[in-house]
């Protein structure tokens, strides 16, 4: 028995080295094979030329670019324009190339949700950032559900005391996003009788269109004391400063590095100057791709489809000068010679992106010595039926501030 | 009356030429006052529906804000009287306040070479379009059209769609200051129009553009230099652009690359609502600048009122087909 058990053994022994060597060079080619195997991630824009996609795409690709992503991720930008046909057509064209993950900036609502399936259906990630679709697999990460209309109509509201002449610039008619914030804000507005909206417009989310229209309702209504805006406030702004310098207005609205320094300045605000910062901000697109990378690389489980992105938030009393190209110990605005106007300070994040600085955001690079860092845990948005998803119901008191809170209306 | 399809002579002093010029300006000066009164009587409007304003400040607003469609829209009139278009305005105007940041970065003393390379290159631009209508008989729209996405992609390639530098203060000093209690664009504007109006109305080449929007035709059989005539106009039209960015980046005192889109289709509606033919050969310069403050006065008075979006474009778009039908009414009155 011992001799044949000897027998047997010294024919295993060979084999089960054998077998060891095997498993040995399967396990050790494992690693090198995933190294090797790039993910394939795509981006797709909508429209390049616009400060604000622009800002959004170069964050994007400083990320795709930053360590470890730059070697685990084959990286590529397609622009669609704002055509939904357009961008159908280049989905189809990611699917097929076997993409991993799309993040795309969705030009439609709903227009896109079939092929958003048929990526789904092949096991793609598909994250749409800034704006939302309603298809059910899809994941969306923005701002919208965080309420910018009710939180800075309340916000003003309180700064105004309850009551004063009010303007509202709209921002483009027609579009989801306006009806919206629209919808929040008035609901805020409409508590306070002592607030008059004495003159509207549609200032299209643009500087030079909203300079202009308040310019020409200041001429009617001389004695405006408020501004409420989604976009285009530095040129409101602007258009107070020229023709009313020494009697300014509570305004709410962007977060263009020149608004934030002019409502920062204690000048201004002893000549009445009461300004927010907050809105929605480009840096929602590289947090969508960190979410995103995160989820495909096995260290996040999301447990919804809507994330939200946190809305930046600076009243005047918080704006804090930066000495350096990144928003560290909570500066939040950049000195005027370091960038232009118009430059948006949301397209930073210091707490979400500490891997990105100015240079990032403006030309689409690294930030020399970064790392991707992990992010915090995730927020999940509420529905918004219509806007990021179809069938739903919204919320109870969802047009409500939840960053101010209300002060008595008045008698 | 001299049939209008006759090309109008360019010796400037021989007398025919004197009586038919008479004869072709008075006419269209009637649509051009009518439509300037309304523009007075929009303001007064704005004024009684809001008695807490002032006139004086909301003429200012008016004028102040219709500089860059006064400016921008002359180039745009020189062209739609040739009978052709330039759809490239709006892009030209983003590319000069782009390039005037740029070059300028802040500092005045750059201005003096700055001005005058952004207005070349935005020259430059409307030349090419000029140059390959006239020579390369492309149709107008699709040149200025193709050459306004080119050179939109030339803008961004090197800008990314922001002026990363601060525009000029000298210039910003220009669009916001006052002499002597008036706005200094308002010196401007009345400085502009006179040069538009001898230019378009009195000088030999503006009347030799009128000959060759009436009938290309005869101006050829004339042996009018058409093409280079329309080189001419649509450079004019560049140059134009260029200064509305000029002054549209002092407006604003930061630029994008993107902020002269919206004013490409008012150009062309102040020219229309003006009395200028859309086919060409007729309209003055008076009449495109009534058009213009006309569309200023109604967005003063649309803003006043809080019109909705959908109502103010229902207006804007009536007021222009409005200004079609009435030219074809006379235009039927005139024939019989």
């Amino acid at each position: 028995m011992g001799s044949s058990s000897g027998r047997f053994g010294a024919f295993l022994k060979p084999l089960l080295y054998g077998a060891g060597a095997l498993l040995a060079a399967v396990g050790l080619a494992q690693p090198v094979f995933a190294q090797a195997a790039r993910y394939k991630v795509f981006l797709d824009l909508s429209y390049s030329g616009n400060v604000w996609q622009t800002a959004a795409a170069n964050g994007i690709k400083a990320l795709a670019e930053t360590p470890p992503y730059d070697k685990e991720v084959t990286f590529k930008t397609v622009i669609s324009g704002t055509d939904v046909q357009h961008q159908i057509s280049d989905l189809q064209s990611m699917i097929a190339a076997g993409a991993n993950a799309i993040l795309f900036y969705p030009v439609s609502g709903t227009g896109l949700n079939r092929v958003i399936e048929q990526g789904c259906a092949r096991h793609i990630l598909m994250f749409a950032y800034d704006s939302s679709v309603t298809a059910p697999c899809a994941y969306n990460v923005n701002s919208l559900s965080e309420r910018y209309g009710a939180n800075s109509a309340q916000w003003m509201a309180n700064e105004m005391g309850g009551k004063g002449e009010l303007v509202i610039n709209h921002g483009v008619a027609g579009t989801a996003l306006t009806k919206l914030m629209d919808r929040e804000a008035l609901d805020v507005f409409h508590k306070y009788p002592g607030i008059k909206i004495v003159a509207q417009f549609y200032g299209n989310w643009n500087d030079a269109l909203s300079q202009e229209g308040v310019s020409r309702i200041l001429a009617a209504h001389p004695n405006i004391d408020a501004i409420w805006t989604v976009d285009g406030t530095w040129g409101s702004l602007q258009a107070m400063m020229q023709h009313r310098p020494n009697r300014l207005v509570v305004i709410a609205g962007q977060s263009n590095n020149g608004y934030r320094l002019l409502i920062g300045d204690k000048e201004l605000q002893a000549k009445g100057l009461k300004g927010l910062s907050a809105s929605f901000g480009p840096a929602d697109g590289p947090y969508a791709f960190k979410v995103m990378m995160e989820v495909l690389t096995g260290q996040l489980k999301l447990t919804g489809h809507n994330i939200a992105y946190p809305l930046p938030w600076i009243p005047y009393s918080k704006v804090k000068l930066c000495t350096g190209e990144s928003f560290v110990n909570g500066c939040n605005v950049f000195p005027a010679s370091k960038v232009p106007a118009l430059f948006i300070d949301t397209a930073l994040n210091g707490k979400l992106l500490p891997e990105l600085d100015l240079t990032s955001v403006q030309q689409g690079t690294p930030m020399p010595g970064a790392t991707i860092q992990k992010l915090p845990p995730v927020e999940y948005a509420g529905n918004l039926p219509g806007v990021n998803c179809e069938n739903c119901k919204a919320p109870a008191g969802w047009l409500d501030p939840t960053l101010v809170k209300p002060i008595p209306v008045p008698q | 009356m001299v049939p209008r399809e006759a090309p109008a002579l360019p010796e400037p002093d021989a007398t025919p030429d004197r009586r038919l010029r008479t004869a072709r300006v008075n006419p269209e000066l009637l649509p051009s006052v009518a439509v300037l009164a309304c523009a007075v009587l929009l303001i007064i409007a704005t004024k009684v529906l809001n008695p807490g304003s002032s006139f004086g400040q909301q003429l200012s607003a008016v004028l102040v804000t219709s500089i860059f469609l006064v400016v921008a829209s002359f180039g745009q009139g020189l062209t739609i009287l040739l009978g052709g278009i330039d759809l490239s305005v709006g892009v030209v105007v983003g590319i000069s306040a782009m390039m005037i940041s740029t070059l300028t970065n802040g500092h005045n003393a750059a201005l003096y070479w700055a001005v005058p390379a952004t207005l070349a290159f935005c020259t430059g631009i409307g030349l090419i379009n000029g140059l390959g209508i006239a020579l390369g008989r492309v149709p107008p729209f699709i040149m200025t059209l193709a050459s306004s996405i080119t050179f939109f992609g030339v803008g961004l390639a090197f800008t990314s769609g922001l002026a990363q530098e601060p525009v000029a203060p000298a210039l910003q000093v220009l669009m916001t200051g006052h002499w002597l209690g008036v706005p200094i664009p308002i010196y401007l504007i009345v400085v502009f129009a006179a040069f538009a109006m001898l230019f378009q109305d009195g000088m030999t080449e503006g009347r030799k553009l009128y000959a060759i929007g009436s009938s290309p035709g005869a101006a050829r059989v004339l042996g009018l230099p058409i093409a280079g005539l329309t080189a001419l106009a649509y450079a004019i039209s560049g140059l134009c652009a260029g200064i509305a960015g000029l002054l549209l980046a002092g407006y604003s005192s930061a630029a994008t690359l993107d902020i002269g889109d919206p004013l490409l289709l008012p150009t062309i509606a102040a020219v229309v609502i003006g009395g200028a033919r859309v086919t060409g050969g007729r309209g003055i310069y008076l009449g495109t600048f009534a058009g213009a403050l006309f569309l200023s006065a109604l967005g003063t008075v649309i803003s006043a009122l809080s019109l909705s979006q959908g109502l103010r474009n229902i207006i804007e778009g009536a007021i222009i087909v409005g200004a079609l039908l009435l030219q074809s009414e006379r235009w039927g009155a005139l024939r019989s």
